[in-house]
């Protein structure tokens, strides 16, 4: 991912901060705990496309 | 949009697009750098800031709706959105988004058809049987479209029409229409098939400053001076 990148990109919903998964490979947003998945190094910013974090999974 | 912008008229409309966008865009300095939709085709290709990237539904680094960008609010510095407006379903909800990224100052690239043309004539003749790209495009008129930038807080900067020639399918066609471009030019200038508009995102400041010069030639006080005189008699007496 790129760090010029990563500096701009906020949730589409919300528009609040991202928090970057280097391992996950995902951007998480806190507030309406959403996963957006990148895949082959592109961010996937959908709603329909992102993972649901359920209530239990720590950020 | 990409297959028919490989087709003979594709071709004729993206030339005279790209040689508009690489004059404009040029010379427009800043940081970062946004083109949404028609990611195959890099419109900012003469632009020289740092930070460019295309976001769409497909290609480019950064997929996503249009509608709502994943981009933080005033972050960019130039904005391209070739042809978007007239094929989102919610063109108001994506200039919004549009006014909410851009910082002020901000430079915002529009081209669309024109409705008021030999191009929005033969989408409205062929509408119910054609379904091709472009004439299944909502055509948003000139008018329209400053009306909203002038909502937005836009002020428009320059602007023109392209593509004068009616839009028939073949190279060699189209070839014979050349005469059009230059006589549209000149007698029926805003019924080119493709308008091409740069808008600046402007934002009134809290505090005026305004220029000093209206008293600077009254007379100072003479307070210096008279310190100065004291001091030099104060001298003398001792």
């Amino acid at each position: 991912m790129d760090a010029k990148l990563l500096e701009i990109l906020v949730c589409p919903l919300c528009k609040g901060p991202l928090t970057y998964k280097k391992e996950a490979q995902e951007l998480i947003c806190k507030a309406d705990r959403l996963a957006y998945p990148i895949r082959d190094g592109i961010p996937v910013m959908l709603e329909e496309e992102a993972r649901r974090l359920p209530a239990e999974e720590e950020v | 949009m990409y297959q028919w912008l490989q087709s003979d008229l594709g071709q004729y409309v993206l030339e005279r697009e790209l040689a508009w966008y690489d004059q404009t865009c040029a010379d427009l300095f800043g940081f970062n750098a946004l083109q949404l939709g028609e990611c195959h085709t890099d419109f900012l290709r003469a632009n020289r800031m740092p930070y460019r990237l295309c976001g769409g539904q497909a290609g480019g680094a950064v997929h996503c709706a249009l509608e709502q960008l994943p981009i933080a609010s005033e972050s960019l510095d130039l904005l391209a959105l070739p042809h978007a407006l007239e094929f989102s379903p919610h063109p108001h909800q994506l200039l919004r988004e549009c006014e909410r990224v851009l910082r002020p100052e901000g430079r915002l690239l529009i081209s669309g058809f024109n409705p008021m043309s030999l191009w929005g004539l033969r989408r409205l003749l062929t509408r119910r049987t054609a379904r091709a790209y472009p004439w299944n495009g909502h055509f948003i008129r000139l008018a329209r479209l400053k009306d909203w930038l002038a909502l937005l807080g836009f002020e428009l900067q320059s602007g023109r029409m392209i593509c004068y020639a009616p839009p028939l399918g073949r190279a060699d066609w189209l070839n014979r229409f050349t005469c059009m471009e230059t006589a549209g030019d000149r007698w029926w200038a805003m019924g080119g098939g493709v308008y091409l508009l740069q808008a600046v995102k402007r934002r009134v400041g809290l505090r005026l400053i305004a220029p000093k010069w209206d008293k600077s030639w009254l007379v100072r006080p003479a307070l210096g001076q008279t310190t100065r005189k004291i001091a030099r008699e104060d001298n003398a007496q001792t």
